[in-house]
This record gives C-alpha cells, sequence and structure tokens, in this order.
C-alpha cells in the first residue's frame, strides 16, 4: 500500500456567482481516493451550489474541475458526469414515488450493465444478460443496506430515514468510484443517523468507494478521514476530522463569535 | 398464480379485439367500416400520446403529426406516384423528424407551456400547408388514388392489423426498460440525469417514435379516404385525441385504447342525431371527468386496490419491523 | 411601400383587436394566474355571449347595447356557476379540467351552430358612419369599440391595483396555500373573478358580433388568441397581458396586409412560437 494515492476529484479556483452574489470564491480543494471526505459549513456557505457546480447542474463562472486527476469535468452535463463515475444523492431526496424501492434501485443500474436502446427494444441475449445482473446487484445493495425486507413497499410510503436511505441505495447502483452525499443526515433522529453513518462507512471500507459528505451536523466528524470547511463560499479550514474540532475558526463560525457586518 | 395474473391483463386487450372484429361485420357495413376505421386511425395516435406522456409531458401536437403524414403520403402519391408503401413509410418517417426537430427546442418548455406551445406549433404546422397552393391551400389535395381500390371491408382489415401491429410496437417500448427510464424521467429528470440518463435523449426518441406511428396513421388514413384536407388535422383533432386518452386514464397503457374505443364509438355512432351528435361523446367526457379521476381503465385497479387495502396494510407493518430488527443486530 | 396612411390604418386595427383580445382573455387569465388551471371552455363564452346578446336583441327589440349588458350578466351568472361546478372540483388536476373545458367547449359550439342553421347572423351595429383622418376612413364603430374597452379596461385595472378584491387575487397567484393560511377566501375570490372575466368575454364578443358576423367558428378563433397571449404573458402577471394583447393585435393587424389569409396566420403562429421558446415562461411569467 505504499502507491501514491490518486486525487480523484479536485478543484481549482472555483467560482461562481449568481449576477453580483458571490456563492462561491475561488474554493480550492480536493479528495483523494479512498478516503471519506467531509465538507462542512453552517447553512448557507455554498455547500449545495458546490455539489451541483461538481455534477454540472450549474456552470461555474470561472475556475476548474478536475476529476480522476487528468479528467476536466468542468462544463459536462449531468449524465456525463453520472457516465463518468460520481454518484450523488440528493439533499430534498427526491425519489421515484411511484416505484417500489426495489424498482427505484433497478431503474439506477441504467449505465452498469448499459444496454443501448436496441438491444433493449428487440430484448437481445445481451440485454436479457444485463437485466440478469442487474438484478443480481440490486439484490445485493438491498441486502447490503439492509432493505430487502421492504422491497415491494412504494417509495413514496417510506419513513423518512428510510427514504434517505434509498437515495444511497440508488446512488450506489450507478457504481460510482466517488459518491456525494447531500446531507445524508438531515431530518434523521439519533437512531437514523446511527445506522447511515454505519452504513457510509461500511460501503467505505468494504467496497472502497470514495466518499464526500456534504453536512452541517458535525457528527459526521466520527467517520471523515479529511475535512473541508467553508463559510460564506471562502474556504476556511483544510485538515483532518481529529484537528477540525479544535480549531478557532471554525469553532467561530459554527459556534457564534462571527461578525455579520 | 403469476400466469393467472398475466392472462387477466391480457383479457381487457382481447375484449376490444374481439368487439373489433365482431361489430363492424355483423351490422350496418358501409358506415360502420368507415367508423372503425377513423376510430382505429386515431387510437394509434392516442397511443403515440401515450409514448410523449411517459416522459413527463403532454403533447398537443398528435393531430398536426398525422396531418404531416397524411400530406406526406398524399403529396408523395399524387405528385411523384411513389407506391403506397413507399409513400406511408416514408410519410410517418417524415413526420417523426419534424417532430425530433421541434422537439429539440421545445424541450426548454415545462409543463403547462410545454402542452400550449406544442398547441400553437401544430396548428401551425397544418397551417403551413393550408398556405401554399403546391399543396392544395384551403381545399386540400384531392383524387388521390385510393387505398385498395377504397374497398372497405379490405381497407377495415388492413386499418384493424396495422393498429394491432403498432399498439404492439408500443407496448414493447412502454413496457421495456426505455419505458421505465422515461417514466423515471418523469418524476424526476434530476435524479435521472444523476444515474446517467441522459434525458433530452430519451423524451426526443418518445417523441419521435409517437409521431412515426401518428404518420403512419395519418398517411394510412389519407390513402383510404382519398383526400387531405388540413383543417381536419387542427386543433379539434388534437383535442380528440387527448380526449381519447385522458378518458381511458394516463396511468395505463390500456387507456388510451379503451378510450378510443367507447368514445370513438360513441361519437362515431351518435352520428344518427345529425347535429346533435357531440352532445352524447360531451356527456361521456363529463361524466368520466366527475366519476372517474382515473379514467375508465382505472375502474379494475380502484376495485382491487379497495379489497386488498387492509391485507397490505399488516404486510408493511411486518416488513418495517423485521427491517429495524436487522440494522440493530 | 407603406404609406403613413396604411400604417395609421394598421395602428387603428392593432388597438381595436387588442382591446377585444384583452377583454376576451381577462377571465382566462385571471383564473390561469389565480389557480393555474386552464379553462380551455373561456373562448367559447366569448362566443356563446355574442348568440345571447344576438338572441335578446333580435327576439325582444331591446337595443343592441341594452342586450349586449343583458348577455353579459347573464354569462357572469353562468361564470359563477362554471368555476363552482367545472374549475373548483379540478383544481389540482390538468386532465379532468381540459376534460370539462373541451366537453363544455364542444357542448357551446354545437349550441351555436344548432341556432345558426345555415343563416348569416349579426348583431346590429352600435354606430352607424366614418370618421375620415386624411386618406383613411374610420368607422365610427371601431372607435366605440375600442372607448368602451378602454373604459372596461380601466376599471377593471383599478380593481386588481386599487381594492381589496385586487390584493387578494394578487396574493392568491403569488401563493395560493399562503393566502389561504391568511384567511383568504380563495374559491370566493375565484368565482367573482370568474364571474366578471365571463361578463367582459361577453362584452368583447358582442361588440365583435355587431362588428363582424356571428358564427361558431369564432369561439375557436379566440380560444386560439386567448392562449397564445396568456402564455406570452406568463403566469401570475395580471397587468402582462395588456402587452402581450397589444403584441397578439398588432401581429393580427399587420400582417394581413402583407400577406394572404392563412399565410398571415403561418406566420403570426411563427412569431409566438419564437416568442415562446426564448422565453419559456412568457414575458413576465413565473415558475409554475
Amino acid at each position: 500500500m505504499e502507491f501514491q494515492k490518486k486525487t480523484l476529484l479536485k478543484t481549482v479556483d472555483l467560482t461562481k456567482r449568481f449576477g453580483g452574489l458571490v456563492v462561491m470564491n475561488k474554493l480550492n480543494m480536493q479528495v483523494t481516493e479512498g478516503e471519506v471526505h467531509g465538507l462542512l459549513g453552517p447553512n448557507g456557505a455554498g455547500k449545495s451550489t458546490f455539489f451541483n457546480l461538481v455534477t454540472g447542474v450549474l456552470k461555474p463562472t470561472s475556475g476548474k474541475i478536475w476529476y480522476d486527476d487528468v479528467m476536466d469535468i468542468t462544463n459536462a452535463k449531468p449524465h456525463k458526469v453520472a457516465k463518468l463515475g460520481i454518484g450523488r444523492t440528493f439533499q430534498l431526496n427526491p425519489l421515484f414515488g411511484d416505484f417500489t424501492v426495489e424498482e427505484n434501485i433497478m431503474a439506477a443500474q441504467f449505465l452498469h450493465p448499459h444496454s443501448t436502446v436496441l438491444q433493449v427494444y428487440f430484448n437481445t441475449p445481451t440485454y436479457r444478460k444485463n437485466e440478469k445482473e442487474a438484478q443480481k446487484s440490486t439484490n445485493d445493495i438491498m441486502e447490503m443496506l439492509n432493505m430487502t425486507a421492504i422491497k415491494d413497499v412504494k417509495a413514496a410510503a417510506l419513513p423518512h430515514g428510510y427514504q434517505k436511505l434509498l437515495g444511497v441505495a440508488r446512488a450506489l447502483a450507478v457504481k460510482p468510484k466517488l459518491l456525494m452525499l447531500d446531507e445524508p443526515l438531515g431530518g434523521m433522529n439519533p437512531e437514523e443517523i446511527h445506522f447511515t453513518l454505519d452504513a457510509i462507512n461500511t460501503m467505505n471500507k468494504e467496497i472502497g468507494i470514495t466518499i464526500l459528505i456534504v453536512e452541517h451536523n458535525m457528527q459526521v466528524l466520527d467517520i471523515c478521514d479529511n475535512v473541508t470547511v467553508i463559510s460564506f463560499g471562502e474556504k476556511i479550514f483544510d485538515g483532518t476530522a481529529e484537528e477540525v474540532r479544535d480549531d478557532k475558526t471554525v469553532n467561530e463560525v459554527y459556534f457564534g463569535g462571527v461578525e455579520y457586518d | 398464480m403469476k400466469k393467472n395474473s398475466k392472462l387477466l391483463s391480457i383479457l381487457p386487450y382481447a375484449v376490444i379485439l374481439v368487439c373489433f372484429l365482431i361489430i363492424p361485420t355483423s351490422i350496418d357495413k358501409m358506415f360502420w367500416y368507415a367508423a372503425f376505421i377513423s376510430i382505429l386511425a386515431k387510437m394509434i395516435a392516442s397511443v403515440g400520446l401515450r409514448m410523449v406522456s411517459l416522459g413527463g409531458d403532454m403533447s398537443f401536437a398528435m393531430g398536426a403529426f398525422m396531418g404531416l403524414g397524411a400530406y406526406g403520403a398524399a403529396i408523395m402519391v399524387t405528385k411523384w406516384s411513389f407506391p403506397f408503401w413507399a409513400a406511408i413509410i416514408l410519410a410517418a418517417v417524415f413526420a417523426a423528424i419534424v417532430a425530433v426537430l421541434t422537439g429539440i427546442p421545445f424541450a426548454r418548455l415545462r409543463s403547462i407551456y410545454y402542452c400550449m406551445t406544442t398547441m400553437f406549433l401544430g396548428i401551425f404546422l397544418i397551417y403551413i400547408f393550408q398556405s401554399f397552393d403546391w399543396t392544395g391551400a384551403n381545399t386540400g389535395i384531392k383524387q388521390i388514388p385510393k387505398l385498395f381500390g377504397g374497398k372497405p371491408a379490405i381497407n377495415y382489415w388492413y386499418f384493424l392489423a396495422l393498429a394491432v401491429v403498432c399498439i404492439f410496437c408500443m407496448w414493447r417500448f412502454e413496457k421495456s426498460r426505455i419505458g421505465n427510464t422515461l417514466k423515471a424521467i418523469a418524476q424526476s429528470h434530476e435524479v435521472a440525469a444523476s444515474m446517467g440518463v441522459n434525458e433530452r435523449f430519451y423524451r426526443l426518441m418518445a417523441i419521435g417514435v409517437a409521431a412515426f406511428f401518428c404518420g403512419v396513421a395519418g398517411a394510412s388514413y389519407a390513402l383510404y379516404y382519398g383526400s387531405v384536407v388540413g383543417s381536419t388535422y387542427g386543433m379539434t383533432l388534437d383535442l380528440w385525441i387527448i380526449m381519447f386518452f385522458m378518458v381511458g386514464g394516463k396511468d395505463d397503457f390500456f387507456g388510451p385504447i379503451i378510450g378510443a374505443a367507447l368514445l370513438g364509438v360513441v361519437n362515431e355512432g351518435s352520428r344518427t342525431f345529425g347535429s346533435y351528435a357531440p352532445f352524447l361523446a360531451c356527456a361521456v367526457l363529463l361524466l368520466v371527468a366527475y366519476l372517474l379521476p382515473g379514467g375508465l381503465a382505472s375502474i379494475p385497479r380502484t376495485i382491487k386496490k379497495a379489497i386488498d387495502d387492509k391485507k397490505m396494510k399488516q404486510v408493511d407493518i411486518s416488513a418495517f419491523s423485521s427491517g429495524s430488527d436487522g440494522k440493530e443486530a | 411601400m407603406f404609406t403613413g396612411t396604411i400604417w395609421l390604418g394598421i395602428g387603428v386595427n392593432t388597438l381595436m383587436l387588442a382591446s377585444m383580445y384583452i377583454m376576451a382573455a381577462l377571465g382566462f387569465a385571471f383564473i390561469f394566474n389565480m389557480l393555474g388551471a386552464i379553462n380551455l371552455a373561456h373562448g367559447n363564452i366569448y362566443m356563446i355571449g355574442a348568440f345571447i346578446a344576438y338572441a335578446i336583441c333580435y327576439y325582444t327589440g331591446l337595443p343592441n347595447w341594452l342586450s349586449i349588458l343583458i348577455a353579459a350578466l347573464i354569462t357572469a351568472a353562468f361564470g359563477l356557476l362554471l368555476e363552482r361546478f367545472a374549475i373548483r372540483p379540478f383544481k389540482d388536476d390538468f386532465s379532468r379540467i381540459v376534460m370539462v373545458g373541451v366537453a363544455l367547449m364542444f357542448i357551446f359550439q354545437t349550441s351555436a351552430t344548432l341556432f345558426t342553421g345555415t343563416k348569416t347572423l349579426s348583431i346590429p351595429l352600435l354606430a352607424e358612419g366614418t370618421v375620415r383622418i386624411g386618406a383613411l376612413g374610420i368607422s365610427n364603430q371601431k372607435i366605440i369599440m375600442f372607448v368602451i374597452a378602454v373604459v372596461i379596461l380601466a376599471i377593471v385595472l383599478f380593481i386588481t391595483n386599487k381594492t381589496k378584491l385586487g390584493r387578494e387575487m394578487k396574493a392568491v397567484s403569488q401563493d395560493r396555500l399562503g393566502a389561504a393560511l391568511q384567511g383568504i377566501p380563495i374559491n370566493r375570490v375565484a368565482a367573482i373573478v370568474c364571474a366578471i372575466g365571463c361578463g367582459i368575454a361577453t362584452i368583447a364578443g358582442g361588440l365583435m358580433g355587431s362588428y363582424q358576423s356571428l358564427s361558431s367558428g369564432m369561439g375557436d378563433t379566440i380560444t386560439l388568441r386567448i392562449l397564445m397571449l396568456v402564455m406570452m404573458a406568463g403566469a401570475g402577471s395580471m397587468n402582462g397581458i395588456i402587452v402581450t394583447g397589444l403584441i397578439m393585435g398588432f401581429l393580427d393587424a399587420f400582417f394581413p396586409v402583407l400577406l394572404s389569409g392563412s399565410l398571415a396566420t403561418t406566420v403570426t403562429l411563427f412569431v409566438v412560437i419564437v416568442i415562446l421558446l426564448i422565453r419559456p415562461k412568457g414575458f413576465f411569467g413565473h415558475e409554475m
């Protein structure tokens, strides 16, 4: 294990303005392969903007986003970004409410294995093989996240914690190298937080997915290796999870002391 | 159990098909042949509309795509003396190409703006044909050599076969993963994109497929009827196709089929009342709107749900408790 | 190529058509803005209102202006029923509201066709004679139509901008739930607005019916115009339809001078579609 670890995601001077409002100012950060990276910040710090910039929903005003050391994904479309191996969940977690849990995960098995439209339409052997593979991987994901028992329940009827977890399961089905979780703990009770953190840890340690968590809940520090903290679109801290607890600026931002003028 | 439910799901299609086999051949043949040919053509178009609606937005331009097929075939047969089969296929391809090309800028529009602007588009496309003398201006194209010599019986069997083939092709489209992907896009296009789905490509494909089958139906109808007049394919036809789709129910593949069959038969059958005819069809529309929120195809579903409700609830509860046990362990 | 006289003529026609379109569209636009519901039958109320005015005028011998006024009151009462039975139950269900709208549309059209038969009907002119400006003659009828429209629009603008009803309408169109929580009786406001809209549409229909002849097809024509100008204005804008109404009026006054019948409509439709593609939510609209 003495290889130089790859930088999976790297932003260079990433800036986003909406009219005159600067929501992200020259952000430089990087996510190394294999780690759990936390992107923390209070509400309105620009965390969701960062997410949307990386996944191609928004276009940056200036700056670059590099993926896997060499690939420039600054202006890529959302579905292209997904194709490259960046999976994501959503803060407000829009599920396919009409689909069951199983159908939700099956629908997400769109790229891996991918069948072309003609293969699908004419039900070719390749397609049938792919579909079997997708079914198997769906079963694996459901098993890993303890969802097999509720596979036939409509997503809209699930309790909140399970809906969030289903969002993660669906992002996993994209078979990402980098999984980006947008506020995975939002609106959860302590028990749900506990099992979600467990699930994230399992994904990182057992499957080896690199994870980027965006949160304002400091509890994620328990599972993070490295942490970046932003406030009002500016980076105020970059370091390990242990260091962040003692950092003065971060404490100021989180627990008051910051001056709003 | 599984085999049973599969049989049950085929049953309604079989019933409709048998009705279409028996009714026109048993009573007043000339009248019902003509009526059913028109119903079948519109049925294909309203199933086509369902293909578009899978992606989340309803197009109000389906009648115009039929019109494109009709005009295309009429021009090819009268002016360039193409054989029938080539004219029908090429006209349908023409309709599909126009639909996809116009669909590219239209992807910017959403919800009600999409519906209304496609309606303007439909009227616009037909008005183009009505504006130039070469395409017959307001009087349309007349004296097209008729399909199968204009014999009603053969034409009827042709249209019935055509409808079965077209609807089967679209059924495959919906029931395959393509249909599922479109349904996913309809529920949340952001999430679909995050899974790697090229949303725009899929929606354009749906509208292309729909327009192709509308084109086939329109082209065949023009050649059967022997003339094309632009006003036939205007706003009224668009609205009728949408009514077939909505009366049948928009949550079910069977919806537009039963809608077109019932409303079409009511509409054509009431021709005997002369100018009062549309009242009966409007009564059906109002009844369905007030009494059946999910359309005709939702009747068995509503009944089944009422029966299953209690049982389902128990299953859900037990599923959750075992799930949480697993995660605590 | 265009002389001053032609431009002046186009200008006069623009104002006249725009004022009629705006009056016909008001009711539709109010309901669309407030409830997000499209009432496809509205254009045909304009048509049926004109027929009612004709019938009153023809059978009772009342003067034409009084007939139009009575017809407006009748359709306004009908508007209350329309809101109660065709819009309120289906507010959030697009497909059912379209179904009911289309059913009413066909019912009105069929009734009108049955009434007309093969005759050509027309409400007597409100005013004879013409005013001459240089080489251009403007009929008094057009002037009267425009004056009536301006007066009515001024009243409507006053209601929407200055009165309690107007403030309630604005609140509902911005946030229906919020307005309901504030205690605004949405249903009652919608019913009043629908009634006013139907009445004004009937006045427009009656005026057009005395300027041109009556036909059951005039409902379809105006429905298309209403949809185009309301979509161009966008959801949630009360004053926007005046601007888009002028655009619509200009397109319908300008192109027929240049091009023959169908081609003029084609070009008009094309312009509207392009505008909507450039501004997908209309000029003044917000997200629905």
